[in-house]
């Protein structure tokens, strides 16, 4: 009982750190949340494609043209720099941008023709496609003029030609995946969670793991074990206190469906996951504590970003090579991204209890290892 | 006086070997786990020559030489768009519902069988399917040319086809985007590079508490010792710098030589621009090491904000959010750091040495030289009456 207050003594005073990094990565989910709201149209969720157009003909042809973008992709009319625009396309916020220029309806059937430009990336498909399906439509449209058709029943004709509902036969309507606010943002929330938890706990319980502390507890009449169970505990209250806040500003953040069956799962999975990181915890501070403590910085961003990256929370699984994917397997991270998955595409508690199962292999295999190693190196002192 | 400070500051930081080792494993393991999960993700995402059957019967095949002139069909820079088997329907089938992983398996069927009404079946959407759609729907447009031609006016119908000899070129210019290296996923690597330097943070924020008195021992004693305190900083300061320049060298070697990480723009602009980052982020540590009588957890606190925040905000964790930022709140990255440094090298590898890369630049030694010159404003005259 004694380590156990002690621990939350010398927690209390690494409390600013705590609220200070709880603000700080709860934010970041939250933006990051807010951004893939809108991810349905980008570049690698749908074929329907996110596009920057400028009109500056705004003339009849340009509208039309404008107005089958819009039945095509998702479009948008955003003033920019040349150089945003640039900075936009390389990003992939948008796959390509179309400029209508002034005059071109009036040139487009003359030898001197004001052409529309379209700047896109041209080594990747997504952009060929644009400017490809964006010449089919223009050059249709001219070609039908030049048959001797109007320019309203080269519109019709064109867009009667190119109607894919008229002419491709498809086995199955994949719509692809759209990510909900509540996904992006409980996909995010680990990062959170382990940053936290190894950022603030870690100096608490190394600071047991000094030498001079240590030394004057194995001669307590308290057990090895009874100290390595109180340190645990204490690490797993912390941290279900640090989950308890995150879920609180998650729930105001998502609102009344935050009840849902979905955000309930999903809010099950990060307890599991923030309890494997409290024992992830247990075994990163059986280290010697000194090394560990002067690098903690260093150290806590090398597991929370290699955590992150290779199970998934940053990138979504199904971008990731398969030696990436292989190697994830082995981390919480990849099972929590799995299950979110599961429960984002409806799936129950029985189509996810496996990867729950895999989550608390690992918190059982670091708290095993770490009481090992630390009973060990406790052995050898004493030896 | 400076070279013997210089050289046991030296000493001392090459001893403090867990953090080197740290900083080194954090370069190189971050690294390597970004090279294998980006590497591939933008070759994938290239434009690839789609695997298509064509099915056509004895009275269409050669029907305006269509499957031939889709064979011709290319992108923009000169890869062929279709590679076409010709076949009948059924072995059509067979190839479209191949496994995924089989080399034969074509990702739609081109029906010319009724050659006014072509058709393509698919078998899921995607890229390849929505391109084979744009292919057809042209030759659907010709299609529907004559026929509407016949029925609106018979006689023109041979200027018609005359005019399809003719046509003139496509009223659609593309334009490819600029740059060294196009793949966006290297913007990790610049977001490493960034978070390494601005790591080095940690390093510089040790200088002033080695020197003051109320932070350490050895504060205490050198200042009371007759060793001026600029002369002291700055020589700690150069010492870190040597060690944390080190670091990132070796990191930035490691990704450019090893991994052969394309960074875009000129290598030694990108060394430079890496040495003179890491600088900034040793003086940013120096400069909030001198802030106030802060506890040494307040300052780790400050720094944490700009190295993770920071990071984060220049698109470490997802790489559009610099984009979202530049979008909704500019002027963010006008300031942050992090972001600056990142910029500095997208801007290299975008533009080469251009007035966005000068700009860059400009911030990031100027910002180094005020918060080294502050932060040496501020050890000036500070006493303590007890500690």
């Amino acid at each position: 009982m004694q380590v156990f207050k002690s621990f939350f003594k010398i927690v209390r005073s690494y409390k600013s750190g705590i609220i200070l990094y709880a603000a700080i990565t709860m934010l970041m989910a939250i933006l990051v949340s807010s951004q893939y709201d809108k991810s349905e149209t980008t570049a690698y969720s749908n074929i329907k494609l996110s596009v920057l157009v400028r009109d500056y003909d705004n003339s009849e042809l340009s509208k039309k043209v404008v107005d089958y973008l819009k039945s095509q992709h998702d479009v948008h009319f955003d003033d920019y720099e040349d150089d945003m625009i640039k900075d936009l396309i390389f990003g992939e916020y948008y796959t390509a941008y179309i400029e209508i220029p002034k005059g071109f309806m009036d040139s487009h059937l003359s030898d001197n023709k004001k052409n529309i430009s379209i700047l896109y990336d041209s080594n990747k498909a997504y952009g060929n496609f644009v400017a490809l399906e964006l010449g089919s439509f223009v050059d249709g449209v001219a070609r039908f003029e030049n048959a001797g058709f109007t320019l309203s029943e080269a519109v019709k004709n064109t867009n009667n030609a190119i109607d894919t509902d008229k002419f491709v036969v498809a086995d199955n309507d994949d719509e692809g995946n759209t990510n909900s606010k509540e996904y992006s943002l409980f996909l995010f929330l680990p990062y959170a969670i382990m940053s936290i938890v190894l950022w603030c706990l870690l100096p608490a319980v190394l600071r047991f793991n000094g030498k001079d502390i240590k030394d004057r507890t194995m001669v307590s009449r308290l057990s090895p074990l009874k100290r390595n169970v109180c340190l645990f505990l204490g690490s797993t209250v912390v941290s279900m206190i640090v989950y308890l806040g995150v879920i609180v500003v998650t729930g105001v953040f998502i609102g009344s469906s935050f009840f849902s069956g979905k955000c309930l799962l999903s809010a099950l999975n990060l307890l599991i996951f923030t309890f494997v990181t409290g024992t992830l915890l247990i075994f990163i501070a059986s280290f010697p504590s000194e090394g560990v403590l002067k690098s903690r910085d260093v150290l806590v961003n090398i597991i929370g970003l290699s955590f992150s990256f290779l199970g998934g929370i940053f990138v979504p699984l199904e971008m990731l090579g398969d030696s990436i994917k292989s190697v994830g397997r082995f981390l919480p991270t990849y099972w929590y991204a799995v299950a979110l998955r599961r429960i984002e595409d409806g799936g129950e508690l029985d189509t996810v209890f496996q990867c729950f199962g895999m989550e608390l292999i690992f918190g059982v295999f670091c708290l095993a290892l770490g009481l090992a190693i630390s009973r060990v190196t406790i052995y050898l002192s004493k030896s | 006086m400076f070279f013997h400070i210089f050289i046991s500051r030296l000493k001392i930081n090459i001893r403090n070997k867990d953090a080197i080792l740290w900083s080194l494993v954090f370069s190189l393991a971050l690294g390597t786990l970004f090279y294998f999960a980006f590497n591939s993700i933008y070759k994938n995402a290239k434009s690839t020559t789609i695997k298509v059957a064509v099915v056509e019967n004895d009275a269409t095949s050669g029907y305006m030489d269509l499957s031939s002139s889709l064979s011709d069909l290319k992108y923009e820079d000169g890869s062929k768009i279709l590679d076409i088997k010709k076949v009948d329907y059924d072995a059509a089938i067979e190839l479209l519902n191949k496994d995924e992983d089989d080399k034969d398996r074509v990702s739609g069927i081109i029906d010319l069988r009724d050659i006014e009404d072509v058709k393509l079946e698919v078998k899921e959407t995607g890229t390849a399917q929505s391109v084979l759609a744009s292919v057809v729907s042209v030759y659907r447009q010709y299609i529907s040319i004559i026929v509407e031609t016949i029925k609106k006016d018979p006689s023109n119908i041979s200027n018609v086809i005359s005019e399809f000899e003719n046509e003139a070129a496509s009223l659609v210019e593309s334009k490819s985007l600029s740059g060294d290296n196009k793949d966006p996923y290297v913007t990790y690597f610049y977001s490493l590079i960034t978070m390494m330097s601005v790591m080095a943070c940690m390093a510089g924020v040790i200088v002033p508490e080695s020197c003051q008195a109320n932070q350490s021992d050895v504060g205490a004693r050198v200042d009371v010792s007759s060793v001026g305190r600029m002369t002291y900083e700055l020589a700690g300061l150069l010492s870190a710098a040597i060690i944390q320049v080190s670091i990132t060298i070796i990191g930035l070697f490691y990704y450019t030589k090893i991994l052969k990480v394309n960074f875009g723009g000129d290598e030694n602009l990108v060394f430079l621009t890496a040495v003179l980052s890491t600088i900034l982020g040793i003086s940013l540590g120096f400069f909030v090491g001198h802030i106030g009588r802060l506890s040494q957890k307040a300052r780790e606190n400050i720094l944490m904000i700009f190295v993770v925040a920071g990071g984060f905000l220049s698109g470490l964790m997802v790489a559009n959010m610099k984009i979202l930022v530049e979008m909704k709140a500019p002027i963010v990255n006008r300031i942050n750091p992090s972001a600056v440094i990142t910029d500095a090298f997208y801007a290299l590898n975008m533009y080469g040495v251009s007035d966005r890369y000068y700009h860059a630049v400009a911030y990031i030694v100027g910002l180094s030289i005020i918060f080294i010159t502050g932060g040496l404003i501020m050890s000036r005259r500070k006493s303590y009456a007890s500690l």
